[in-house]
């Protein structure tokens, strides 16, 4: 289909995607995941010291507080955090030249101004208005104050589409147990996290041991 | 109500309206003694529960008109003056009403593109308020975040109950300091 494109559409097309409601809710997920996947090392952490306190209605506070360096840490090295690399999402700066710790610090505390730090029911309307922004392509108020745009990088092109789905499916699966991982560790106690880790390990000694029996 | 449930049931009323718009077509052909396959208009005799949906222009069309009811009549129009058609013929355009206001959004369209043309705001000439410059600043404020935040990881992983007690303390300390910041420079100081 987008060999019939004309050329200015075909070239932005090539850029990766700058707005839409795509971008907003990939945009979502990815920060979701994020703040899933800190949540989930901060557990695991917690079950090697043996204090577990991931219950209450501070918790999304706290989390994005202490999510807040952490993401702006991995923007500033990769250029983009784990969930937005997952969705193939990338931090540009609209100035030449890259992200820097500074820039990246700051569009994290703007953020986390913005409304995050004030707890779910808050952080539903800044979401909202987050999308809303990033729909009609204005970007995010984090956005604008750092001079940065998140993208959404075209897929490879040259690949057979079966490795494409297949990449979906594994990208796909991975937020799934991440997720899944997190609720699990929102229990007053880490026993149902820590089973299906155990779980998880034996799966995945049971598959090393049956591709280890598959070699000659 | 799982999601899956959800999905289901939202596939079979898909598949039920699909069904039941093609017995509709294949009953009204049949009546009509036509092509099943060519689209047939909406049967008007039908209750409105059961008959598929139009286009609004379908429905604006058949509505009475404004001011209608059943022992009221809608005003008719005014005649035109004297002499109206005649100063028509002879190439007279009647005043036309005023353009309406811009409506909100396009007002917010407006007040947007002024704003996006408007020149970014200049900072003042002379010194830098930071001798180092903003961008060094900028690099080691972000550094000593990140001083602060590590140890504050540890203590939220290893004591969470001295975290919920300095989380206060420091969100009060951060916000005193938030609001005690000059915003004076080096002239100032010196």
């Amino acid at each position: 289909m987008s060999g019939f494109l004309p050329w200015p559409w075909r070239r932005r097309r090539e850029e990766g995607l700058k707005g839409g409601p795509r971008l907003a809710l990939l945009r979502l997920l990815a920060r979701l995941f994020d703040y899933a996947l800190f949540g989930l090392l901060l557990m695991l952490a917690s079950m090697q010291s043996g204090r577990w306190a991931f219950t209450g209605v501070w918790l999304p506070v706290k989390l994005a507080l202490l999510a807040a360096p952490w993401m702006a840490l991995w923007t500033a090295l990769l250029g983009a955090t784990p969930g937005k690399m997952l969705l193939r999402l990338r931090v540009r700066s609209l100035e030449p030249g890259r992200v820097g710790l500074a820039a990246a610090m700051r569009r994290e505390g703007r953020c986390l101004l913005s409304g995050v730090a004030l707890g779910t029911p808050l952080a539903v309307f800044t979401a909202a208005m987050a999308g809303l922004a990033c729909t009609f392509h204005l970007g995010p108020v984090w956005d604008r104050r750092a001079r940065t745009r998140v993208v959404l990088l075209p897929a490879a092109a040259g690949w057979p589409p079966v490795l494409h789905w297949l990449g979906a499916a594994i990208r796909l699966a991975v937020l799934a147990a991440v997720f899944r991982l997190f609720t699990l560790g929102l229990d007053p106690r880490p026993d149902a996290l820590r089973a299906a880790l155990e779980t998880a390990a034996a799966r995945a000694a049971a598959l090393q041991a049956g591709w280890a029996a598959l070699l000659p | 109500m799982t999601p899956a449930q959800l999905a289901w049931i939202t596939l079979a009323i898909r598949a039920s309206r699909f069904l039941y718009l093609a017995a509709v077509r294949a009953l009204n052909a049949a009546q009509a003694g036509k092509d099943p396959g060519k689209p047939v208009p909406a049967s008007r005799g039908r209750s409105p529960w059961f008959r598929p949906s139009e286009s609004a222009p379908a429905r604006k069309a058949e509505r009475p008109p404004r001011g209608w009811f059943w022992f009221s009549r809608p005003e008719p129009p005014a005649p035109p003056p004297p002499g109206f058609w005649e100063r028509i013929r002879r190439g007279w355009q009647p005043p036309q009403p005023p353009p309406p206001p811009p409506g909100l959004a396009e007002r917010i369209r407006t007040w947007w593109r002024a704003r996006a043309a408007a020149p970014p705001p200049q900072r003042k000439a002379g010194p830098k308020p930071s001798a180092a410059g903003n961008g060094r600043m900028g690099t080691l404020g972000a550094f000593a975040v990140l001083l602060v935040w590590l140890p504050a990881v540890a203590v939220a992983v290893s004591a969470p109950e001295l975290f919920d007690r300095l989380l206060p303390l420091a969100a009060a300390s951060g916000g005193l300091l938030w609001l005690m910041r000059s915003g004076g420079s080096q002239e100032d100081d010196a």
